[in-house]
């Protein structure tokens, strides 16, 4: 037996919560700012850098990734060390990891208002921060891995798991969804188009929400909670089923974010399976938390930390029944692409993250100062401020969300539609926009209040490492089952072997004939039955139980953890990745874009357009009446990335093409409400003055055929020249009606894009005449 | 009926066979987790977070001796 005195490394913990309040302040502003731009339009400026479509991805950016991403660390590092008791591996890992985050958020802050962005939602940042990102990872990975190779406490308690859980499918999903293939140092090309794409997108972004905004949190949660409340959690069973069922479900869970698009119904209908059988866990996991306070009750009147992990807790209840709902399709049919949406994911981000960072922070600033917190008064004014700033924002969002659902279906008794004008539908939610602005301010105000209530708190104590001393029994190296290395137990575990028997027996319950059925069930139970009695005879004998084999082994878990994730990812993007959807049903708009129209395509891409715009024309008889044809997987097959985007606040532009000409196009960029009289929508009038750099354009076409776009030689070739006579046909037709615009200007170059919509390239001359009532070949009604 | 099924197979499938073996596996780690395992086995992991001012060293079985420090 030897003593062990470790000192903690809590530096990087205080790093990391100074960096989280910071970039919680700037993440919050931001938010407030585009809330404000959504009810006041103006208050861009005519500034591109801050404009709302660019504004947003940094919001939402600096709120995942730099505000609880850094709060997420802080609260890993303080506990793990705890945890298992010794001190992090590395001081210069933790240092690496520290700035080179920072540095990422930095260059994130710098390079999405230039319009520097990928456009997948939650993965905007180009491939070299990309890059960056995943070098920032595996250093943070490699220095828990390390630390937890180094420990004195051989078992790991249930938030290590969910630490464990975090690092690996957090670096899963950024890998897969970032594969691209570069253009520029600034701008690359997503491996995989439309159909594929979105499903990857949202196989990511929905996980990102589960593995990076839930998981390390819910560890924070089965750490600090305890440690808050001094007792332990509720119960330690459902904390273990907690874990698993979130890591078994959430994986399959992404395309709920894709329900009634040209996503296969498969692929659809077992993202909703998985969504609302999230319930369970959710809930249990809730629960556990809330429970941990029986017979303490009366702590939660009197301690602030109390009060934001209860109330966080709550609202993370509140998101978890909110998101299943919203993945059963009825509802989705009602609620997607609206501010429903936007109303479930603040609930989420403000009041299940928010609130358990301003616990975690209350709880942890006076302990790394060596001191008390300055002010109770303020703290609780604090939680106040948030809860009814949640509250507003929230009630606001739903009423406008189901608002704007209704309003788009609502038809009059002839079937026509009875809000034709999409403009209607946003003049019909403006106050509610004004609201979730007031929310919003308010919730910034009580986070400013504990930023000062913080820094007073840091600034009347000195900042202290934590201490402990550990006795460190040396047990005598016993073999764990005697004959049999470690592994092999745990592969040839009972445990497993029944699960797996259970297993292969069920694969053919589906094709058998009842009574072949009813004896495969019978030996299922008869396996179950053998199995329990296995296990408990195994123990009474003294032997060690599987799970205390796995469980003392981070390797085991971590693989059997990754296993988890993979299959499900693999079994839910293959199908789709493999299937040859380039079927030619819909000729025309299967062919690839023109070099001029790419170019708008990325500019469309740069401006972030799909943040209130939709490319997916969803199969209900409103949509077909406001938008056109119902959208299809094959018209998609060229789009790298996809361009379906997930909120409307303008209409969808899938079918624009052809629907106005080019002049309705450039005047309404110019001004949107000379054109939409009531618009929200910035004016683009840097479109008219910016040139686009004509010699990219036969490099986006050799790059678009390495990934597959058939794009020939001739293409490549006589893109530039391509470009310009498409683009001089666009200038001709505008001058026609009075408006002269440089033919390299990006002006033209996205008019060109949004003319091509939902149609083939608009520069190839089509061999029949046109019916003189229908759309032009340069794009306008005649 | 095991050629059906695999001369059947497409990738359409992989996800449903995937699907099957997760619920079964989630069941059985749930039954096994409240049927098979005591409460006393968990109340030592509940108490980690609580024990921090002394080592909790355990033995291969998963029992647990502490030693809180004077």
């Amino acid at each position: 037996m030897q003593q062990q005195h470790i000192v903690y490394d809590d530096t990087t913990t205080r790093r990391f919560i100074a960096a989280s309040m910071l970039f919680g302040v700037v993440g919050l502003l931001v938010g407030c700012i585009v809330a404000a731009q959504l009810a006041w339009w103006q208050l861009n400026f005519g500034v591109p850098y801050l404009t709302f479509s660019r504004l947003r991805p940094l919001h939402t950016n600096a709120v995942i990734f730099a505000f609880v991403g850094n709060m997420m660390f802080a609260g890993v590092y303080y506990s793990t060390q705890r945890l298992l008791k010794t001190r992090m591996a590395s001081d210069l890992l933790s240092k690496i990891h520290f700035w080179g985050w920072q540095a990422i958020i930095v260059a994130a802050a710098v390079t999405l208002p230039l319009g520097i962005s990928t456009s997948k939602e939650y993965a905007e940042l180009e491939w070299p921060i990309d890059l960056a990102i995943t070098l920032v990872w595996v250093v943070f990975a490699i220095n828990f891995f390390w630390t937890l190779a180094k420990r004195n406490e051989k078992n790991l308690y249930v938030a290590i798991w969910f630490y464990i859980a975090t690092i690996i499918t957090v670096a899963v999903l950024h890998i897969v969804n970032s594969l691209a293939l570069p253009l520029s140092p600034l701008k690359s090309y997503s491996v995989f188009s439309g159909v594929q794409d979105a499903l990857v997108q949202w196989w990511y972004g929905h996980n990102a929400v589960a593995f990076f905004l839930t998981t390390p949190i819910l560890g924070i949660m089965y750490y600090f909670l305890p440690k808050a409340i001094e007792r332990p959690v509720y119960s330690y069973r459902l904390s273990i089923i907690h874990f698993w069922g979130l890591v078994f479900m959430y994986i399959w869970a992404g395309p709920h974010h894709l329900l009634y698009t040209a996503l296969p119904d498969w692929a659809q209908s077992l993202g909703m399976v998985f969504s609302v059988a999230l319930w369970a866990p959710s809930w249990g996991g809730m629960l556990n938390g809330l429970l941990t306070l029986r017979g303490a009750w009366h702590k939660l009147r009197e301690d602030p930390v109390i009060k934001f992990f209860i109330a966080a807790l709550t609202f993370y209840g509140m998101a978890t029944f909110e998101g299943p709902l919203l993945s059963i399709k009825s509802v989705s049919a009602l609620g997607h692409y609206t501010d429903w949406i936007v109303g479930h994911v603040h609930g989420g981000a403000l009041g299940w993250n928010g609130l358990m960072a301003a616990g975690l922070f209350y709880w942890l600033v006076p302990r790394l100062y060596g001191t008390t917190l300055y002010s109770v008064k303020a703290a609780d004014r604090h939680f106040w401020m948030s809860t009814v700033g949640i509250l507003l924002y929230m009630l606001a969002m739903w009423a406008s969300g189901i608002n704007q659902g209704l309003m788009w279906r609502a038809t009059n008794p002839d079937g026509t539609l009875l809000y034709p004008n999409f403009v209607e539908t946003l003049l019909a939610i403006r106050p509610m926009y004004i609201v979730r602005f007031l929310g919003g301010t308010l919730y910034l105000v009580g986070f400013l209040v504990m930023v000062w209530n913080l820094w007073k708190t840091a600034r009347s104590g000195k900042a202290v490492d934590g201490e402990a001393t550990v006795v460190v029994e040396q047990l005598a190296p016993v073999p764990e089952v005697p004959g049999k290395p470690a592994w092999v137990a745990i592969l040839t575990g009972w445990p497993l072997v029944f699960g797996l028997a259970i297993i292969g027996v069920s694969i053919f319950l589906g094709w058998a004939n009842p009574v072949r059925a009813l004896v495969l069930m019978g030996i299922i139970v008869a396996l179950g039955q053998l199995a329990f009695i296995v296990a408990r005879r195994s123990r009474a004998s003294g032997n060690p139980t599987w799970f205390a084999l796995v469980e003392g082994r981070p390797l085991a878990f971590t693989v059997l953890t990754l296993l988890a994730v993979l299959i499900g990812g693999v079994a839910e993007l293959l199908p789709t990745i493999l299937i040859k959807q380039a079927v030619p049903a819909h000729g025309e708009a299967q062919q690839p874009y023109s070099p001029l129209e790419l170019q708008g395509r990325d500019l469309y891409v740069r401006e972030g357009c799909y943040v209130c715009h939709s490319q997916m024309i969803r199969p209900f008889l409103a949509e077909a009446q406001r938008y056109g044809d119902v959208s299809r997987a094959e018209e998609f097959i060229y789009d790298h990335p996809f361009q379906w985007g997930s909120k409307r606040t303008g209409p969808d532009l899938h079918r624009v093409g052809g629907k106005y000409p080019n002049l309705w196009h450039y005047t309404h960029l110019m001004d949107p409400r000379a054109t939409s009289p009531g618009s929200n929508m910035p004016s683009y009038a840097w479109f008219a003055e910016n040139k686009i750099d004509v010699k990219l354009a036969p490099k986006k076409l050799a790059l678009m055929r390495k990934l597959g776009v058939p794009y020939t030689h001739e293409d490549v070739e006589g893109a530039e020249a391509r470009q310009k006579a498409q683009a001089e046909a666009i200038t001709a037709d505008l001058a026609t009606q009075g408006v002269q615009v440089a033919w390299d200007s990006e002006m033209v170059a996205i008019v060109s894009y949004l003319q091509r919509l939902g149609r083939g390239p608009q520069d190839i001359q089509k061999p029949a005449p046109v019916d003189p009532n229908t759309v032009t070949a340069a794009g306008g009604v005649p | 009926m095991w050629r059906q099924f695999y001369e059947g197979m497409d990738f359409v499938h992989l996800p449903l066979f995937t699907l099957l073996l997760f619920c079964a596996v989630f069941f059985g780690v749930a039954a096994w987790v409240f049927v098979a395992r005591r409460g006393q086995d968990y109340d030592a992991l509940a108490r980690l977070p609580l024990a921090e001012s002394g080592a909790v060293t355990s033995d291969p079985r998963g029992t647990r001796t502490h030693h809180e420090l004077q």
